[in-house]
């Protein structure tokens, strides 16, 4: 490389976009990610059992110090990995139980421990969203060159000016804002989440009626449950089914559409056919 | 324009309705809402994306793409202009991405762009690209994608409609004067021309007037001398007919062919402006290209024939190229090779001996590795070399081993083209010229030079 190409490839070199917007998402995910892990350590430490305790604090440094390390550079799939240690700890935590454990209200309260685990998942929810938000908005290629030297910005200017009153006069249409962005996303999910709390509500008035019908509470406990899982299995069935099926139904679509104009093409020529005939005949 | 629709959930999708439903599942059977509040979030945001894919597959756009050039140099700037119409009557929110080859780089704004379309309206985008390679450069297709959460559940829209554009070297630095040109040419003539006469302007020789001749040519002067008639005879129109050989084997690889081809362009490009004659080829193991450069003397017209030309890695063999000119009768009288002494020096000067054979003047110009590569490595460009002689750069980098093989190569390849009467060009890096140093050859040949080297000759 000359000298003269080092210098060019200094002024028209490919800088990436770093928002004060995304590192702000970035560390927002970090800050969830380790309420929730800390929630729940907390949690851990009531239950007043030293494995469940152990474990949990490990997996939270893991996470912590994963976190860390990645910065900026969120994937999809270390969050799935971070969920998978959620889950993880779970069975693990399940093994290890004994009088004590976090799930069960023998040391914590039923109340206390549906608000610790509510608030978790509430954190991890949220860290989930900013992580789409980011994939959505900052992750996407985000390269380019960006003219910081005299010389470049004149010859880009040069360049411009010399387009104008063509077809190619420099022109770039508004970005949306990082706030109407968050609407956005948000408002995609209204209807999906209307429709999973209907389900939702439908599933805790079956369970009530089982309730009231079989009013012994071990019955109802061995009923209640199953049949939620049973809904939510058939749920993800339907999901997947779903996934399999929508490209089919838009291809049935077009070929009915395409259908529908041939068979109107055939009426029209019939009319046309009778009128000449009707016209002839007078 | 053509479209292709594109809808798949992706990896990540599948993993993500499996996480829903087992964190769903999970957190049912062990009454834990640790896991129930994240799975639920799953589901519904997998759900949002198959119903907004619903409401939006029957979307379609009216697009048109259009570039400002067909062809230009590298490290211009390209414009191209992208207007989309939303027929529908809903606004909608896209991502738009243009798509182009390792060619360009965008400059000032990214290659996706996110916008709002606005029912029957239209809407215009500009990309301004910074052209950063030679070769066949692509603009396009154009990717819209519909909706959130693209990475989980992919619903795009793909405007197959693509550009291509050749991106031609860069302009050649140095700007020799015409005069220089010209006088190089008459040099050349001067030299490498057999004489013949003829009808020509330059005078050849005297003789006695014999019937018929033209009495405008009688030497009056030389006809007093004599005391008979003597005329004038003429040299005929000199033309030369000029073969350049180039050298496309793999130790040409890289800037240095760059600049070889370059460089046959320019040299083109002055033989195109007379009346000689003119060939190319280019050669690796066998012919890969014969062009005769019939358009116009334009440079640019030149490198469009010739910007196809890429360095091949083989070996190349001289010898077929050699054997390739003779069967088709290519009349040469200079033959010019553009190659190196890397590799198999013996095969890549296999052949040389037809050439004189066939009646022609032989110049071999070397493009001298040590210069071309010397500066490739960042730390030399960066810290080193400011305060550094090219001398001791040099000495530096080729072990002393390395430079005595050159000229152990060198000193070989100089005596084979003596015994052809061969002449041989050295090519010392970007700031070196063809022409100038074509130029610098031909004064070798001047006669006060001569007389010179005869004087030294003598007196050693």
């Amino acid at each position: 490389m000359r000298i003269k190409d080092k210098v060019f490839e200094e002024d028209w070199k490919q800088t990436s976009l770093t928002s004060p917007g995304s590192t702000f998402i970035a560390s927002t995910h970090h800050l969830f990610g380790a309420l929730a892990i800390s929630l729940i350590v907390i949690q851990s430490a009531f239950s007043l059992n030293i494995y469940i305790f152990a474990i949990w604090l490990v997996l939270g440094i893991v996470i912590l110090m994963t976190d860390l390390i990645k910065g900026t550079q969120i994937k999809l799939s270390s969050e799935v990995a971070y969920g998978l240690f959620f889950v993880f700890g779970t069975i693990l935590s399940l093994l290890l139980a004994d009088l004590n454990s976090m799930f069960f209200p023998a040391t914590l309260g039923r109340v206390d421990i549906i608000i610790y685990q509510t608030l978790a998942g509430l954190c991890i929810g949220l860290r989930f969203l900013s992580t789409f938000y980011y994939m959505e908005y900052f992750e996407q290629e985000y390269a380019f060159v960006k003219t910081k030297s005299k010389y470049t910005k004149e010859q880009v200017q040069q360049y411009t000016d010399n387009l104008i009153k063509t077809d190619f006069e420099y022109a770039s249409p508004e970005e949306i804002e990082s706030l109407q962005k968050w609407i956005v996303l948000l408002r995609r999910m209204l209807w999906p989440s209307l429709i999973l709390i209907v389900f939702a509500v439908l599933a805790a008035l079956y369970a009530l009626m089982v309730y009231y019908l079989i009013p012994e509470n071990s019955i109802a406990e061995y009923v209640i449950r199953p049949s939620l899982i049973l809904v939510a299995i058939i749920y993800s069935v339907i999901l997947i089914r779903t996934n399999a099926i929508l490209p089919k139904i838009v291809d049935a679509d077009a070929q009915d559409n395409q259908q529908k104009e041939e068979i109107s093409d055939v009426e029209v020529t019939e009319d046309t056919i009778e009128n000449i005939s009707v016209k002839n005949t007078d | 324009m053509e479209e292709e629709r594109h809808f798949e959930l992706t990896k990540n999708g599948k993993a993500f309705i499996l996480f829903g439903s087992l964190f769903v599942i999970i957190g049912l059977a062990i009454d834990n809402l640790l896991l129930i509040v994240p799975g639920v979030l799953f589901w519904i945001v997998i759900t949002s994306s198959f119903i907004s894919f619903l409401f939006s597959h029957t979307y379609s756009f009216n697009t048109k793409m259009s570039c400002s050039k067909d062809y230009m140099r590298s490290r211009g700037l390209l414009a191209v202009a992208v207007e989309l119409t939303n027929p529908s009557r809903r606004t909608i929110l896209t991502k738009i991405r243009l798509r182009f080859s390792f060619h360009f780089k965008s400059i000032d704004k990214s290659e996706t762009v996110l916008i709002k379309l606005y029912p029957q309206k239209k809407t215009k985008i500009v990309w301004l690209l910074l052209a950063n390679r030679r070769g066949n450069g692509e603009i396009g297709p154009i990717e819209i994608s519909i909706g959130s959460f693209q990475y989980l559940f992919r619903h795009k829209r793909i405007l197959k409609d693509t550009q291509k554009i050749k991106i031609l070297p860069q302009r050649p630095r140095i700007n020799i004067p015409w005069k220089t040109k010209k006088e190089l040419l008459l040099k050349m003539v001067h030299e490498f021309a057999q004489r013949i006469k003829g009808r020509g302007d330059e005078f050849f020789a005297l003789r006695d007037y014999l019937p018929g001749d033209q009495l405008k040519h009688i030497d009056w002067y030389a006809t007093a001398r004599h005391d008979k008639l003597i005329t004038r005879e003429f040299e005929d129109q000199r033309n030369l007919h000029f073969l350049i050989y180039l050298d496309l084997s793999s130790t040409m690889f890289g800037p240095k062919f760059e600049y070889a081809l370059s460089s046959v362009v320019e040299l083109c490009s002055l033989i195109k402006g007379t009346n000689h004659d003119l060939a190319v080829i280019a050669y690796s193991k066998n012919v890969q290209k014969y062009i005769i450069p019939q358009v116009g003397k334009h440079e640019l017209r030149l490198m469009l024939n010739l910007y196809d030309v890429e360095a091949t890695g083989v070996h190349s063999s001289f010898l077929n190229a050699v054997k390739f000119a003779k069967n088709n009768n290519v009349i040469h009288s200079i033959a010019i090779i553009f190659s190196d002494l890397e590799g198999d020096l013996i095969k890549k000067l296999q052949g040389i001996h037809l050439l004189q054979t066939m009646g022609s003047r032989v110049v071999f110009v070397n493009f001298a590795t040590m210069h071309f590569n010397i500066l490739s490595s960042h730390d030399w460009m960066l810290n080193r070399t400011e305060d550094m002689n090219y001398g001791e750069i040099l000495q530096d980098v080729f072990p002393s081993i390395v430079r005595d093989e050159y000229r152990t190569r060198e000193i070989e390849l100089r005596q084979i083209l003596y015994s052809i009467r061969g002449d041989y060009v050295d090519i010392f890096g970007y700031d070196d010229n063809i022409i100038l140093s074509l130029y610098r050859l031909m004064k070798k040949y001047s006669p006060t030079q001569r007389l010179v080297q005869e004087a030294v000759g003598r007196s050693s």
